[in-house]
């Protein structure tokens, strides 16, 4: 019997501790960020780097600018979005007890996709009043198109989810309302010309380059304030783990935590999309993967780690479709699925406790 | 001062504008401290019901719970939760927890925003697992546990809850005998040692009333009945709760007999000891009418181990039991 128990605690500790694993994933995460400003299709030495971000001695001007209104911006972004859509997979996971839940379940993704197809395929038929009144705010035109899409969505799937008592049901409905705004989409493309359809289908292959520095404020504002609701719920995740019933019975305001969490994946998902595009996968797959490297389910260690990962992630998908030292640039979100896609079949045929995750 | 009391309590099931459908009603129970009470009823009785009810899953249709003098409803989700705790039939998909970090998220009502422990609540887990003679599992994984030992690992969860009632529903579901026997008797040692009332629901009528300070009963359609087991035998609430036509609740043995069909013979058996019991039993199974007087048949087990049959003034004998039913058949 000793025995045994022995053998369990020392299963229970396999590998590293979760401390060293974050900081690993920590500078895993500082060498991700060098590297994105470093490589790409010029390539600039960490040193230079190093100088520009000071404000030290620059070598070469145009290495100053390539770093300040290109790749800086586009790290920031992808290490917002990694965080956002990883951190928001993990809650939707949790709250629906759903392995293939992802920040998009509630129709959020959809919804910013109608607000950018409305937006670039009505542009030519509606005439140019709408461009001019899209100019006001100049850039800003699709990421506002896409939030008020989204918001919408999330409108509706908030409003639902104060009168449905089931999670199972908000779930369906979620992604009846995606299936709906889908539909609305389809036919603004049947209708719409072929130059429209292309700059919406390069929408949707997401991208963290689009963001300028006039629009960083708000991103970052939006997604610190997603975090900050998401990290002051990870006591009731912890509960939900056990379903709603148990929660309850510890002293969990369902109905309100609830709420909580769909705000804050909805704040997280929606800004990322609206900015970004819908980046596929991230938000699925980190989460599993942090939950098998950390052996735990417990929101304490894998928020932290989730956040830390996609951020990772996020900018090494956009290191790899930007292939450093050539002029081509891959669709981002054809790399997030085709890299991630392999890395989540190895870890769930090789490390079997991924199957216990939802057990 | 009662734990929790209910008053007019009517429990069952509303959708939407259509008149709701009344489970049971009329409920006036209290519960004590270190009480060990049974819920006990035929199925479709409202017993699930009425325990949702109780821990506030479900609002009651009329009446109300009161718990510890205050009306349960004016209670907030915490309040309650430091009250009363519980243990479900939900399956639980904890994904990959230690053991005690299960029982530890019991300690959510007494714990800070991010769930930080402090030594009493580290003091208190320890023991929880030991009241609940969970120990030896405490490094396991949740998910790799048995029926038996996730039930006691969510004992100890409730117990490190430090509620001064605990509910639980069908705890004994899906367990083995001497698993449902270790449960049982785990519970109502609990309820004595700690001063905590205890309520729970089950099939298990043996047990239950072998274990119970009080039983629920609740009929399929009437009042519930409180008392002690045997009260509640001796005065026929028992048999008018589970009767039906298959079976009738044996008032002398406390538990249920096959009916006997018509038309098979009357017999009588002398004899002594287990060897006779056993083979009532078997007579009783095989439709025979067991009486001591006035029988067709007479069984007569011998020293030797063989059953002897005497009828008209010929004798038969038999090596088995199973000789002697086909025998009697015959």
């Amino acid at each position: 019997m000793v025995g045994m128990e022995a053998q369990y605690e020392d299963e229970a500790r396999e590998g590293p501790r979760p401390a060293v694993i974050m900081l690993g994933l920590f500078f895993l995460l500082l060498m991700a960020f060098g590297l994105s400003l470093s490589l790409g299709s010029v390539h600039i030495p960490l040193a230079a780097l190093f100088g520009i971000l000071t404000g030290g001695e620059v070598s070469s001007p145009a290495w100053a600018i390539i770093v300040h209104t290109i790749r800086l911006p586009k790290a920031i972004t992808a290490v917002l979005a990694g965080a956002a859509l990883s951190v928001s997979g993990l809650q939707m996971q949790t709250l629906f007890r759903n392995p293939l839940a992802d920040p998009f379940v509630l129709g959020i993704s959809a919804g910013a996709s109608l607000g950018v197809a409305i937006v670039v395929l009505t542009v030519g038929s509606v005439g140019s009043v709408l461009i001019a009144g899209l100019g006001l705010m100049g850039d800003l035109s699709l990421a506002v198109a896409a939030i008020m899409g989204a918001a919408a969505v999330l409108g509706c799937v908030l409003l639902v989810s104060r009168s449905v008592q089931s999670v199972m049901t908000l779930l369906i409905l979620g992604l009846m309302f995606g299936y709906a705004t889908g539909a609305f989409v389809s036919i603004l493309i049947y209708f719409s010309v072929p130059e429209q359809i292309q700059s919406y289908i390069l929408w949707t292959f997401g991208s963290f380059g689009g963001v300028t520095w006039r629009q960083m404020p708000v991103l970052i504002c939006a997604i610190l304030v997603g975090l900050l609701l998401a990290f002051l719920c990870i006591k009731p995740l912890n509960a939900l783990l056990l379903g709603e019933n148990y929660a309850r019975s510890m002293g969990l305001n369902v109905k309100r935590i609830r709420l909580w969490i769909l705000v804050s994946a909805s704040i997280l998902a929606g800004a990322t999309t609206a900015f970004c595009g819908p980046i596929a996968f991230l938000g699925l797959a980190v989460p599993h993967l942090c939950r098998s490297l950390l052996h735990t389910s417990d929101h304490r260690v894998l928020m932290p780690a989730v956040t830390c990962l996609g951020a990772t992630l996020a900018l090494l998908s956009d290191l790899i479709a930007h292939l450093p030292g050539s002029q081509f640039v891959l669709p981002l979100n054809a790399v997030t699925s085709l890299i991630g896609a392999p890395i989540v079949i190895w870890f769930v045929l090789h490390r079997k406790n991924l199957n216990q995750a939802f057990s | 001062m009662a734990i929790l009391k209910t008053q007019d309590l009517a429990v069952g099931y509303k959708h939407g504008r259509r008149p709701p459908r009344v489970v049971a009603r009329d409920i006036d129970v209290s519960l004590h401290c270190g009480e060990f009470v049974c819920l006990l009823g035929p199925n479709g009785a409202g017993k699930s019901t009425l325990i949702r009810t109780l821990v506030g899953m479900q609002p009651p249709l009329d009446g109300r719970v009161y718990l510890m003098g205050r009306d349960i409803s004016d209670m907030s989700a915490i309040e309650v939760a430091q009250v009363i705790s519980v243990v479900l039939t939900d399956r639980i998909g904890v994904g990959i927890m230690a053991v005690r970090d299960l029982v530890g998220l019991g300690r959510y009502p007494h714990t800070d925003w991010i769930g930080r422990f402090t030594e009493e609540d580290e003091r208190v887990v320890s023991w929880a697992i030991r009241a609940a003679r969970a120990e030896d599992l405490t490094c396991r994984n949740v998910a790799e546990l048995s029926d038996g030992e996730r039930q006691k690992v969510m004992i100890a969860r409730a117990l490190a809850q430090q509620p001064d009632l605990m509910i639980l529903d069908e705890p004994t579901a899906f367990l083995d005998l001497p698993r449902r026997a270790e449960i049982m008797a785990l519970l109502q040692d609990l309820a004595h040692s700690t001063g905590k009332a205890i309520l729970l629901s089950t099939h298990d009528l043996d047990l239950a009333l072998r274990c119970a300070d009080r039983i629920f009963l609740l009929p399929f359609e009437g009042a519930l009945q409180t008392g002690a087991p045997e009260d509640l035998i001796l005065n026929g609430a028992f048999e008018g709760a589970f009767q039906s036509d298959g079976v009738r609740f044996d008032a002398d043995t406390g538990a249920f007999k096959l009916n006997a069909q018509r038309g098979h013979a009357s017999v009588a058996v002398s004899g002594e000891g287990r060897r006779a019991y056993w083979t009532k039993r078997a007579l009783e199974r095989a439709g025979f009418q067991v009486r001591d007087v006035g029988a067709e048949w007479c069984v007569t087990i011998r020293e030797s181990g063989t059953w002897c049959v005497e009828h008209d003034g010929l004798i038969w004998e038999y090596d088995s039991i199973r000789d002697l039913i086909a025998g009697l058949r015959g």
